[in-house]
């Protein structure tokens, strides 16, 4: 890369609108601010208060809100959301808090990729990628499929000019996998965030406490509103490939395991019981009842990682060979499922096979 | 038989050998021997020498604690980018030549590659197969297809692809690239399907001409822009104005030509067992046999196969019930079930099909 292009002035106003680059983070703690103080000084009260806004916006619809016009509150704020969401210590709304925040980004990553587009270089390689510039972009391959923000059609590396390990894109383009990429990088913040939690301050604690119930609440309301959608309309919900797999399994096809993991997983979390999801599969030919219930209870999360699986997504389903349709803008089985809950059930096309 | 070429060839070790788990079957009992480890090549073929496994294989995955038995213990710390080509999966001219299918549910039988059975649509199928130089002829096409789309497009250097032969029906291509190992499974599934060329959208190959639509780019062009349009240009049609679906069959036709025909579940799998080179196949007897790619280049597959034997060639007379027309270079009339063939040989036939047996030796 040349090195003028690495010449990027930023400013308070960056770090407003990305709160994550090091520079913003290395101001924080320029600021002298311990996690002591978060529940103890007024400032620290002020800063917690509004991470934890952050955090149920994200909870109630999906937003993440700039709460703040002062860049070091709002860098401040964004540090302890990380911090808190590592103390929840849920997969699940670490990656809804990532995907909200990349979302709130992408306006300013679209200006930028107009006007300071050596801003995005920086950023790219914030995120460690592997970026090249002569009178085009080049982003390396393995950074191109790490946040590739759609696996179809015209972002899909097969259909991508790549030579030598390098893919060629657009300014705007380079925009939204560094959206993708955020998101990413935001996931890694929370999981790489160590604090022992016995030197959290009891008001810290507390807020730990409110937002974990909140998600479970929240959690708990989506499957009830599944298992009385599966109640009302039955299959009629139920996206092509798992209504064809379901067929397969009743009249005893013997399914490979990918096919049984998806069916077992897109079950459970549409409400079926572990006993429920197993009468699917007594008609298969080499059913077993033990070997079955331990598989199944595993997908539930009872046993072993305690992990609770969901089906592949929709372009892994069609490498696998699960899928042979095209859902209107569905990326994942159970997409379909809540948007046909909701009325809006997807228009399906049947793609050859190609 | 085993035992004496296991003295004599020690296994080369994969490397960071400590970091690897390694799987073993034997021939004395039917399971798996899991979770095992060495910390070095020494541990390693000692271990070999005294169990004498019929299949052995290690983790493309490196783990902090290979050794532990519940696989969220072992600490993955990456994986080695693995293509299987396997003839398997690929209908090749020669298996009706060696295989046979009997349909556990209706008794139906017959040759060649069969899926379900033709009869009564049952996939509960019994198979003998067989593996000739025709297989790996084919298998070897489709390794060298892999192998230029990785240098060229992905920009993998060739010393850091090792081709194996598998020591029976294909090739397993390691990728020892030490910035790939970290990929996740979502990433490895697009690297799957970009060599399969799965999900190329014809309608973003073509453009307007007229009435008529025409193909978009030069051969010159990167990735499989410029692929299909060299295969376009073999069958004479790269500029040749058609109406458009007939022009998206004819793309898809030569992506069908260009691809090479891996089984993605390999590749996608971050924690897959794969056989290790330098070892003997139990199904056959033939080395697990590393190459370089200039030796698969120059090498057909006749000459792979032959290097590929491990055993003697003592003659020795075998009985059959229904011997395979042909099996790795040798032809055989189905007459006489009483045959003589060169040692290694004969062992394959006995460890592949339940009604040879070994009458007698030299």
């Amino acid at each position: 890369m040349g090195s003028e292009h690495l010449k990027v002035v930023i400013g308070p106003e960056d770090y407003l609108k990305y709160p994550f680059l090091p520079e913003a983070i290395k101001i924080v703690k320029e600021l002298g601010l311990t996690i002591e103080e978060l529940g103890e000084t007024p400032l620290g009260n002020e800063i917690l208060e509004q991470a934890k806004r952050k955090i149920l916006s994200v909870i109630e619809d999906g937003r993440y809100p700039v709460s703040s016009d002062d860049y070091r509150l709002e860098v401040s704020a964004f540090a302890t959301a990380i911090l808190l969401l590592s103390q929840v210590g849920d997969k699940a709304l670490t990656e809804k808090f990532a995907t909200a925040f990349s979302k709130s980004i992408s306006p300013s990553l679209e200006a930028d990729s107009r006007e300071r587009v050596q801003l995005l270089f920086y950023i790219s390689q914030v995120l460690g990628w592997n970026v090249k510039i002569s009178d085009k972009i080049y982003v390396h391959f393995k950074n191109y499929i790490h946040a590739q923000p759609d696996f179809t059609g015209k972002w899909k590396l097969v259909n991508r000019a790549l030579r030598d390990g390098y893919v060629e894109v657009s300014t705007h383009e380079l925009a939204r996998l560094i959206q993708t990429g955020v998101k990413k990088h935001v996931s890694r913040l929370v999981e790489s965030a160590s604090v022992d939690s016995s030197l959290l301050p009891e008001r810290v604690y507390a807020v730990v406490e409110e937002l974990s119930q909140s998600w479970a609440k929240t959690r708990r309301e989506v499957l009830e509103f599944a298992q009385a959608g599966y109640r009302k309309s039955g299959m009629d919900a139920f996206p092509p490939c798992i209504k064809t797999l379901m067929d397969e399994a009743k009249s005893g096809k013997n399914l490979p395991h990918s096919a049984r993991f998806v069916l077992a997983s897109f079950l459970l979390n549409v409400g079926f019981t572990v006993d429920e999801t197993l009468e699917i599969f007594k008609y298969s030919p080499d059913y077993r009842e033990d070997l079955a219930r331990y598989q199944v209870e595993h997908i539930a999360g009872l046993r072993g990682s305690r992990t609770k699986y969901t089906p592949y997504k929709c372009d892994n389903m069609r490498s696998l060979g699960l899928c042979r349709w095209r859902c209107e803008g569905v990326k994942h089985p159970l997409q379909y499922f809540y948007r046909a809950l909701r009325g809006k059930t997807p228009r399906v096309v049947e793609s050859q096979v190609s | 038989m085993f035992k004496e070429y296991y003295r004599k060839n020690p296994v080369p070790p994969p490397p960071s050998i400590e970091r690897r788990e390694f799987a073993f079957t034997t021939f004395s009992s039917s399971g798996m021997i899991r979770h095992i480890s060495f910390k070095n090549p020494e541990e390693m073929n000692r271990y070999i020498i005294e169990r004498i496994p019929r299949h052995a294989y290690y983790s493309t995955a490196y783990y902090s604690d290979p050794s532990a038995p519940e696989m969220e213990d072992k600490g993955w710390q990456g994986a080695d980018m693995v293509f299987d080509i396997d003839v398997d999966h690929i209908d090749t001219p020669c298996k009706p030549l060696h295989d046979t299918w009997r349909c556990k549910a209706c008794g139906a039988h017959g040759r060649g590659l069969a899926l379900k059975c033709p009869v009564c649509g049952s996939e509960s199928l019994e198979r003998q197969t067989w593996v000739c130089d025709r297989c790996i002829s084919v298998a070897r096409e489709e390794a060298l297809k892999l192998i230029d789309i990785l240098e060229e497009d992905l920009g993998i250097s060739r010393s850091e692809m090792i081709p194996v032969f598998s020591g029976h029906r294909g090739f397993h291509i390691h990728v020892e690239d030490k910035a790939l190992i970290d990929l996740e499974q979502e990433a490895r599934r697009e690297i799957a399907d970009y060599v399969r060329g799965l999900g190329i959208d014809p309608d973003l190959y073509i453009e307007r001409t007229g009435d008529l639509y025409k193909y978009k780019y030069p051969s010159t062009a990167p990735g499989w822009r410029g692929r299909i349009a060299m295969h376009l240009a073999l069958r004479g049609k790269e500029d040749t104005p058609l109406p458009r679906e007939e022009l998206k069959k004819l793309i898809m036709e030569c992506v069908a030509e260009a691809r090479a025909n891996i089984d993605e579940k390999v590749t996608m799998d971050v924690k897959r067992l794969i056989r290790l080179p330098g070892t003997l196949h139990g199904k056959t007897g033939l080395k697990v046999l590393p190459l370089t790619i200039q030796q698969l280049e120059a090498m057909d597959a006749a000459s792979i196969i032959e290097r590929a034997v491990a055993l003697p060639d003592t003659p020795v007379k075998v009985e059959m019930e229904e011997w395979p027309r042909r099996v790795l270079g040798f032809t055989f009339s189905e007459d006489g079930s009483k045959k003589t063939v060169p040692l290694y040989l004969a062992v394959y036939l006995v460890l592949n099909s339940p009604t040879a047996r070994i009458l007698s030796i030299g």
